[in-house]
C-alpha cells in the first residue's frame, strides 16, 4: 500500500521570470488517490504538465522507479507509465469511440514493417488483443452502446469517459486526471467519482486535480494544496480541511477572523 | 466482414482487368494520357501521405519527383546502369532526401512548414537548372533507356500502362495496409491532435519523419517511372507549378482518403485534355472549375459524394425503421414501392 511509485524533487517552472511552480516536493504512493487542489492560478495544471512531460521543468527532477528524470519527452513519460486526461477533453473528433481508445494501445501494438505489410499471425493476434482490451474498457466504462459513435455525437460526460478509457488503454501505473468533472452536472460528477474509485480498485494510482472541493475531499487518500505555485499543505482530507494556510488561500483569511 | 471481403475482391479484379485491358488500347494519344495520369496518381498518393494522413503541408513535392527522375536519367545515361537498378537507387535517394528535409521541418507547422517545403522544391529546381555538368541544365537529359521487364519491352505504351497500373494497384494496397495499422492510427492522431499523440506514447517526430521518407520515396518512384516512359527529362517538368498542381489534385479529390487522390487525378487529367477544345479559354475555365469545387466542396469530391450517399441511405433506413415501428407491414411496403 505504501510502496513509493514516484518522487517529485524540487520541481520548479519559470515562465519569463514568473514562477508558475516553485520547489514542489512530494511522494506518490502505490494505489492511492492523491488530490491536488488550489485556487485558480495555483499552478496545478502546469505541475500536471511537468508530470506528463508536456512542460519541461526549469529546476528539479522526478524519480520514477529507479529512473531519475529531469528533462523528458512526453512519449517517454507515457512509456514510464504516466497517462493523463485534460481539463478540456482532447479526443479525435473524426474517429469513433473504439478507434479513439485504440490510440491508447499504440505502445503495445505490433509496428514492424514486415508484420504490417504481411499481416503476420503475431500482428493479427496483437491487434485482436488490443481490440479486446479496448472492448473491456468500453464495457467497464459503460460505453458499449456508443462504441461506434463519432465523438461529436457524445455528451460531455461520455467524452470524459472515453478520454479516461484511452488513458487506461496505455496501462498506466499513474493516471493524471485534470479536472475530470469540469462542466458536469452533480449526477454526472457522482458517476465519474465512482469510476475513479473503480480505477483505484484495479491498482492504478490516481493523481486528481479538481476544483470541486467536496469531490476531492471525499475521494482522495491524501491531498496536496498549491497556492501561487508553491505547496502550502499536504495531508489527509481531514488535516487539509483544518489547515490554516489552506483556509486562508481559499477564503482570503482565517475562518475565525 | 463478408461485404468487406467482397469489396476488396472486386477491387482486386478491377485492377487485374484494368492491367489486362490496358494491353488492348489502340489509340496512342489515349494511351499517353492514361500513362501520365497513372504517374500523376502515384505522385498524388505520395503527397496524400503527408497532407492527407499526417496533416503536414508539402509545397515542394515536385522536388522529390524531379530527384527520382534525374537519378534514373543521370545513372542510366552517364553510368549505364540498368533502369531497374537506377529506379531502386532513385526511390532510396528520394526517400533519403525526404528524411533529410523532414529532420529540420518536423518541428514546423502550418505556413512555416509550407514555406520550408516550398523552399526545398525551388532549391531542387534551381539545382536541376544550373548544375550543367550533371543535370544538363535547361536542356535536360535525353535518351534514357526504356525499361524491359522479363524481356517484355516497356517502351510500347500498352505494356508500360499495364505495368504502371499494376504498380499503382500494389502501391494502393501497401498504403491501405499502412493506414489500417498502428502506424496509420498514429498518423491520424498526430494529424488531428499532436498533444494527444504525445500523451499516448506516440513518438511524434519519428512518425512525421516516416511520413516524409515514405512520401519522398514514392514521389521518387513516380519520377523514375516518368523518366523511363518519357526517355527525356528537363527541369521545367519539376517546377513549382507541378508541386501546386499535385497538391490541388489531392485536395480536390479528397485528402486523407485513398480514393480521393485517384479520383482527383482522373478528373483533372481528363478535364485538362477535354479543355484543349477551348484553346485560349482553357486555363480560364480550368481555374473557374477548380475555384468552384474548392469553394463549394472544400472537403473534396470523393468525401462529399460518399457522405451524401451514406446520409441518403441512413435517412431511408431511419424512415423505414420509423414506419415499421408504427405499422410492422409499412416498412416492407416502402421497400416494395
Amino acid at each position: 500500500m505504501n510502496e513509493q511509485l514516484m518522487q517529485v524533487n524540487n520541481i520548479s517552472v519559470n515562465f519569463g521570470g514568473l514562477w508558475a511552480v516553485k520547489s514542489i516536493e512530494m511522494d506518490v504512493k502505490k494505489n492511492e488517490i492523491l488530490g491536488v487542489m488550489g485556487p485558480n492560478g495555483a499552478g496545478k495544471s502546469t505541475f500536471l504538465n511537468v508530470l506528463s512531460g508536456l512542460q519541461q521543468p526549469s529546476e528539479g527532477y522526478l524519480i520514477i522507479g529507479t529512473q531519475k528524470i529531469s528533462q523528458s519527452k512526453p512519449w517517454n513519460m507515457a512509456k514510464l507509465g504516466l497517462s493523463r486526461s485534460f481539463q478540456t477533453v482532447r479526443l479525435l473528433r473524426e474517429l469513433n469511440v473504439l478507434d479513439n481508445i485504440l490510440i491508447g494501445g499504440h505502445m503495445d501494438a505490433q509496428k514492424q514493417a514486415w508484420d504490417i505489410l504481411f499481416r503476420t499471425k503475431r500482428y493479427r493476434q496483437k491487434e485482436k488483443e488490443l481490440v479486446s482490451r479496448a472492448d473491456n474498457l468500453i464495457e467497464t466504462l459503460e460505453l458499449s452502446e456508443k462504441k461506434y459513435e463519432k465523438i461529436s455525437r457524445l455528451s460531455t460526460e461520455e467524452r470524459r469517459r472515453v478520454e479516461i478509457a484511452r488513458s487506461l488503454m496505455t496501462q498506466p501505473n499513474i493516471l493524471l486526471l485534470d479536472e475530470p468533472c469540469a462542466g458536469l452536472s452533480p449526477q454526472e460528477t457522482e458517476e465519474i467519482s465512482k469510476l475513479i474509485l473503480r480505477i483505484k480498485e484495479q491498482g492504478v494510482t490516481v493523481i486528481l486535480v479538481e476544483h470541486n472541493v467536496k469531490m476531492i475531499m471525499s475521494l482522495s487518500d491524501r491531498i496536496v494544496v498549491l497556492d501561487h505555485g508553491q505547496k502550502i499543505a499536504e495531508g489527509t482530507p481531514d488535516e487539509i480541511a483544518k489547515h490554516e494556510d489552506v483556509i486562508k488561500a481559499y477564503l482570503g483569511g482565517s475562518v475565525n477572523a | 466482414m463478408t461485404k468487406t471481403r467482397l469489396f476488396y475482391t472486386a477491387i482486386t479484379i478491377l485492377c487485374i482487368v484494368c492491367s489486362i485491358a490496358s494491353l488492348y488500347i489502340q489509340n496512342l494519344y489515349l494511351l499517353r494520357v492514361f500513362i501520365l495520369a497513372a504517374i500523376t496518381a502515384i505522385l498524388a498518393l505520395s503527397v496524400n501521405i503527408l497532407v492527407g494522413y499526417t496533416g503536414q503541408i508539402s509545397l515542394g513535392h515536385a522536388g522529390f519527383f524531379g530527384i527520382g527522375a534525374y537519378m534514373v536519367g543521370i545513372l542510366n545515361v552517364n553510368y549505364h546502369l540498368s533502369f531497374w537498378l537506377c529506379m531502386v537507387i532513385a526511390v532510396l535517394f528520394s526517400g533519403l532526401m525526404g528524411l533529410i528535409l523532414g529532420l529540420p521541418t518536423t518541428k514546423l507547422k502550418g505556413h512555416f512548414l509550407g514555406i520550408a517545403t516550398l523552399g526545398f522544391g525551388v532549391i531542387v529546381n534551381g539545382v536541376l537548372n544550373n548544375w550543367m555538368q550533371v543535370t544538363g541544365g535547361p536542356q535536360g537529359i535525353r535518351d534514357i533507356q526504356s525499361p524491359t521487364l522479363f524481356s517484355i519491352p516497356l517502351e510500347y505504351g500498352n505494356y508500360f500502362l499495364g505495368f504502371i497500373v499494376a504498380c499503382l494497384s500494389l502501391l494502393v494496397l501497401v498504403i491501405y495496409l499502412l493506414i489500417k495499422s498502428p502506424v496509420g492510427r498514429a498518423w491520424s492522431c498526430l494529424k488531428q491532435d499532436e498533444i494527444t499523440a504525445y500523451v499516448t506514447g506516440i513518438h511524434v517526430y519519428r512518425y512525421k519523419l516516416l511520413a516524409f521518407t515514405l512520401s519522398g520515396g514514392i514521389a521518387g518512384f513516380a519520377g523514375a517511372l516518368f523518366a523511363g516512359y518519357m526517355t527525356f527529362i528537363s527541369p521545367d517538368t519539376f517546377d513549382l507549378n507541378q508541386s501546386i498542381s499535385i497538391i490541388t489534385t489531392v485536395i480536390l479529390g479528397g485528402s486523407g482518403t485513398i480514393a480521393g487522390p485517384l479520383l482527383g487525378t482522373a478528373l483533372l487529367s481528363f478535364l485538362n485534355e477535354w479543355l484543349r477544345n477551348f484553346d485560349e479559354l482553357r486555363l480560364v475555365i480550368y481555374g473557374v472549375i477548380l475555384v468552384a469545387v474548392i469553394v463549394f466542396i472544400p472537403e473534396g469530391i470523393y468525401p462529399f459524394f460518399k457522405n451524401k450517399i451514406i446520409s441518403l441511405f441512413s435517412r431511408r433506413k431511419r424512415v423505414n425503421q420509423l414506419k415499421t415501428s408504427i405499422d410492422p407491414h409499412a416498412g416492407k411496403d416502402a421497400v416494395n414501392e
